[in-house]
């Protein structure tokens, strides 16, 4: 009984692996991914057209495109090739048949053109106006591969608020450059202030996480393609977050400050502030919105007065969370 | 059996994968062009504090070799990035990007910067006491730490159908040394001790994850850990002042958390999609022994019913469940062992339900609208003899927002944002984290009149407000947060172009705050005012000296203020000004030069400067000045 389970298991293994290989190997041989039906409506492409191979694009007209180097070099580019070992994405792919934008283009033509020094020019309206369609459409065409496990990070991107604020994939990400098509880290920062000038702004201020000196990016709290916090958040919650490189204020503590213990933004501001530690507004202000001071001499009502000017901080230094009671007994994260 | 059918039921799902793809013309004759690209650069670094090195708060404050590399090799089918930024030992970044077809990436990145953090001042900024107790142990040190950070992330793909193995592994490390206030006894006054501490933080992350189609859905397990401890002394022993008997404090415990996430997606025709999320984990204090359990879940669902509408509805819940020992024992400041209780953790569960629309109405308008619902539930322990929570135990909260954007021509575009939000709170709150109120309201103006001028205009204001508290804040408080921006962008000829900009944020809240006598009888006054403002003026400069000549010049002033003042107080009086009020003036200014002097060869000028000036505290002013230069070689 033990064998059959045994060779049973086997069996299981070898058929999956069997069509785990056999799955998309002609993906990688001759047929480009192209646009399928559903996303074909969404853009409103020409449907008449026929789809006439990435060489005829390129002698047609792209042949002597400057961009060509860039393209080579991308993962998109290096895909056109089968010596890539990746699945064939062609121009089509992405831009649709192609036929009717190179009626009447001869390779005669464009050698004639290229010996002139001028650019054979297509039709470029034939093809789907990438300028005209919506951003979701748009990034339909790439999700139509870039499915959620292929990557990892596309999970939420439906949902998320580039995506209903009109933002595409190919806002960010330069289709036909860049190794990966990733955003190098250091141009991440001036990419995300073309939108986003009020954070810019906010990172001008005095205090701030060190953004403007490309020490730290963007992307190192934010996920761009969505997330299941707010914000774009790149964990599950702001103080996942946080806690990336503040490990040690992460907890759980014996004594921990009530109602922070999942949201870091009670007390801190992230982006900037003009006061220390990115506090929205000052110690010891900040500390008496919640809590009453208190006095261990004196009684005089100015003298009362008088005590909350102290920076609360240098006696409740363990303010993020501790695992030692005060000398009351109680946790108030004076040690 | 199981199993076989498991298999049939797979292959079954997995068959129209293959199956789906038509009939198409051939490709992939394609000849790659040239597959290497390279831009290395070696110079020096010149470091130039004076003043408080936190006018360089981000820059390590030595001068040394620096440089930078990015080289792209694309030998199909690997496919090869490096890139790296080195400033000095302290403050670099590294990454390496290696592909083998699609079944094999490879990335690793290390990086680090170096922190100044403040060396603050205890001063006599209590000034009614009569004996203040304040003793700064090493009053000249500086403080600063090493912040670095190592990745590496391994993804294998079978090669002919998309099943992939991630796998990632983390490790970070603070190394430095730190400014540790604390207090060091309760006789006499404030007690307070200030002095360095070395730390040594380690975090080390592990994360593994595997996902596949499964028919029509796309399915994600993975499972990830991560530790933290500090390896140098992770608690101080000090001895009473005066005295000999010593005490522990500021204990830095070791940390350990757990994860395990599953994931579920669907975009099956791209109209509908659908993905699903649970994430279930748990924290661990090893010193103390306390314990976290926690549930993050989400659901998206999205719908494009005709290409001018979208529609996403969410639902996320995160809910912690904290176990502690009922107590705990200490070595107290008397050298001996006291047990003392501790109360319940807050346990909580916060769900959230959001809906969107987003309606393309014509190709000039777009109009978005939200409603969300949230919940919060705390167990907040009322009856605890060690103590009850001052937090409600329900919160609700709605908020409904509006939003379009708007080109009224091909030059002018509007685009605003307005939402509301209230809260439902119990009667006779004590818990003041929840405004009752809050409306946002955020306009943004973009208009390019030529092509050598635009111009980006945006405001936001936030009011929020919170009344009817109960206990011992009494009356509402109030919040404000005003923003304005504006920026300007001339390009003149070819060559130039110059942007100037201005920022102004404002806040102000106004509330009660409530004082405590040694007795513990509480006085409360109502309506004290803060504020604080900010101006930030900028102008960047681009110009293209010649075809191979570029200069960069940006450069920006803040004035910073800030004020507030409870009544009855003793005018005039010491360490009052510096807690109160605030004025600092801070310039920066950031000039490149950029030369290329034949197609491979090139230099690279660099110059910065931040300069800090605390109109109210004369310590805090200082001047950081860098200066790089590079020779860089491109291929």
């Amino acid at each position: 009984m033990e064998r059959m389970t045994k060779w049973k298991t086997w069996i299981l293994a070898g058929m999956l692996g069997a069509f785990f290989l056999a799955g998309c190997a002609a993906l990688k041989e001759s047929r480009p991914i192209i646009l399928n039906k559903e996303y074909e409506k969404m853009i409103a492409g020409r449907l008449d057209a026929d789809y006439i191979g990435t060489d005829n694009c390129l002698k047609s007209c792209h042949f002597h495109d400057t961009r060509r180097k860039d393209f080579d070099l991308s993962t998109m580019g290096a895909q056109l090739s089968r010596e890539s070992g990746m699945p064939i994405v062609n121009c089509e792919s992405c831009h649709g048949p192609g036929s009717l934008a190179v009626e009447g283009l001869t390779p005669e033509r464009v050698a004639k053109d290229a010996k002139a020094g001028k650019q054979t020019a297509c039709d470029y309206k034939t093809l789907v106006d990438m300028k005209k369609i919506p951003a979701q459409a748009k990034s339909l065409i790439c999700l139509k591969c870039h499915t959620a496990n292929a990557t990892f990070n596309l999970h939420n991107w439906n949902v998320s608020s580039h995506n209903m604020s009109d933002v595409s994939c190919s806002d960010c990400h330069n289709i036909h450059a860049g190794h990966n098509l990733k955003v190098k880290p250091r141009e991440m920062t001036d990419l995300c202030y073309n939108c986003h000038q009020d954070v810019k702004a906010a990172f001008s201020l005095p205090n701030h996480h060190p953004v403007p000196e490309k020490k730290i990016f963007c992307t190192d709290c934010h996920d761009t393609h969505g997330g299941m916090s707010t914000k774009n958040l790149r964990k599950d919650t702001v103080k996942e977050t946080c806690t990336q490189c503040h490990s040690e204020k992460e907890g759980p503590f014996l004594f921990e400050h009530a109602d922070i213990a999942e949201d870091c933004r009670a007390c801190h501001t992230p982006h900037g502030s003009v006061n220390r530690h990115l506090l929205p507004v000052r110690e010891p202000f900040l500390c008496l919105q919640c809590h009453a001071t208190h006095r261990l001499t004196g009684s005089t009502t100015a003298e009362q007065k008088q005590a909350v000017y102290i920076r609360c901080t240098d006696c409740h230094s363990t303010i993020h969370g501790t695992d030692l009671p005060s000398p009351s007994g109680k946790g108030t994260f004076v040690r | 059996m199981k199993k076989i059918i498991l298999s049939i039921v797979l292959i079954v799902l997995l068959a129209p994968l293959v199956s789906a793809q038509e009939n198409v013309p051939s490709g992939g004759q394609y000849q790659l062009g040239t597959p290497f690209e390279g831009d290395v650069r070696l110079g020096y670094r010149w470091n130039m504090n004076s003043g408080n090195p936190m006018a360089g708060e981000y820059e390590y404050q030595h001068s040394s070799a620096a440089g930078s590399a990015v080289i792209e090799y694309d030998p199909l089918p690997h496919r090869f990035l490096f890139e790296t930024y080195v400033q000095n030992e302290k403050d670099y970044f590294g990454e390496l990007d290696y592909s083998y077809k699609d079944v094999f990436m490879l990335n690793m990145t290390s990086r680090s910067l170096f922190h100044n953090l403040d060396h603050y001042s205890l001063g006599q900024d209590d000034p009614s006491t009569l004996t203040p107790y304040f003793t700064d142990m090493n009053s000249g040190d500086l403080y600063g730490t090493s912040n670095a950070m190592n990745r590496i992330q391994v993804r294998v793909k079978t090669p002919d159908f998309p099943f992939h193995i991630y796998l990632e592994a983390k490790n970070q490390e603070k190394h430095g040394t730190i400014q540790q206030r604390f207090l060091s006894s309760f006789s006499g006054g404030f007690n307070k001790l200030s002095r360095s501490r070395e730390i040594d933080y380690e975090t080390e992350e592990a994360k593994a994850t595997v996902n596949s189609h499964l028919g029509p859905v796309e399915v994600e397990y993975s499972h990830a850990a991560k530790k933290f401890s500090d390896t140098h002394g992770k608690v101080m022993t000090d001895t009473v002042p005066g005295g000999s008997l010593s005490y522990t404090h500021n204990l830095v415990p070791d940390l350990e958390s757990a994860v395990d996430t599953v994931k579920i997606h669907t975009s099956h025709t791209g109209r509908i999609s659908a993905s699903a999320t649970y994430s279930s984990g748990d924290r661990k204090n090893t010193d103390s022994n306390a314990k976290a359990t926690f549930v993050n879940a989400a659901g998206d669902f999205g719908w494009i019913p005709t290409k001018d509408v979208t529609v996403a509805v969410k639902y996320r819940r995160h809910s912690v469940d904290q176990e502690n020992p009922d107590t705990v024992s200490v070595l107290t400041s008397l050298n001996t062992t006291t047990t003392a209780s501790v109360r319940n953790a807050i346990n909580y569960q916060k769900d959230i339900m959001s809906g969107m629309i987003r309606y393309r109405a014509t190709d000039r308008l777009t109009v978005r609208a939200e409603i969300a619902f949230e919940s919060l539930n705390r167990d907040v322990w009322t009856g605890d003899p060690a103590g009850n929570w001052q937090l409600d135990d329900k919160v609700t909260r709605n908020t409904a927002r509006l939003g379009a954007t708007y080109r009224l021509t091909n030059k002018l575009m509007l685009r605003g944002d307005i939402s509301h939000q209230t809260a439902a709170v119990p009667a006779n709150s004590d818990d003041i984290t929840y405004p009752e109120t809050s409306d946002v309201a955020r306009g943004t103006l973009t208009w390019m009149p030529k092509s050598w001028f635009n111009w980006l205009l945006s405001a936001g204001t936030i009011r929020e407000e919170r009344s009817d508290l109960g206990g011992v804040f009494t009356d509402k408080w109030t919040k404000e947060q005003n923003r304005v921006l504006s920026a300007i962008t001339f390009i003149l000829g070819k060559k130039t172009s110059i942007t100037p900009s201005y920022a102004f944020f404002q806040n102000k809240q106004n509330g009660p705050i409530a004082y405590a006598d040694s007795t513990g009888a509480i006085t409360a006054e109502s309506g004290v005012p803060y504020a604080d403002t900010s101006h930030v003026a900028s102008l960047a400069v681009s110009y293209a000296l010649a075809d191979a000549m570029l200069l960069t010049v940006e450069g920006g002033r803040s004035w910073s203020r800030g004020s507030w003042q409870n009544s009855g107080v003793v005018a005039g009086s010491t360490g009052i000004a510096e807690l109160a009020n605030l004025k600092l003036v801070e310039t920066v200014a950031v000039a490149n030069l950029d030369v290329r002097y034949t197609k491979n060869l090139g230099t690279e000028f660099r110059y910065q400067v931040r300069k800090l000036d605390d109109i109210l505290d004369s310590a805090q002013d200082g001047t950081n000045q860098v200066v790089l230069a590079t020779l860089s070689y491109r291929w």
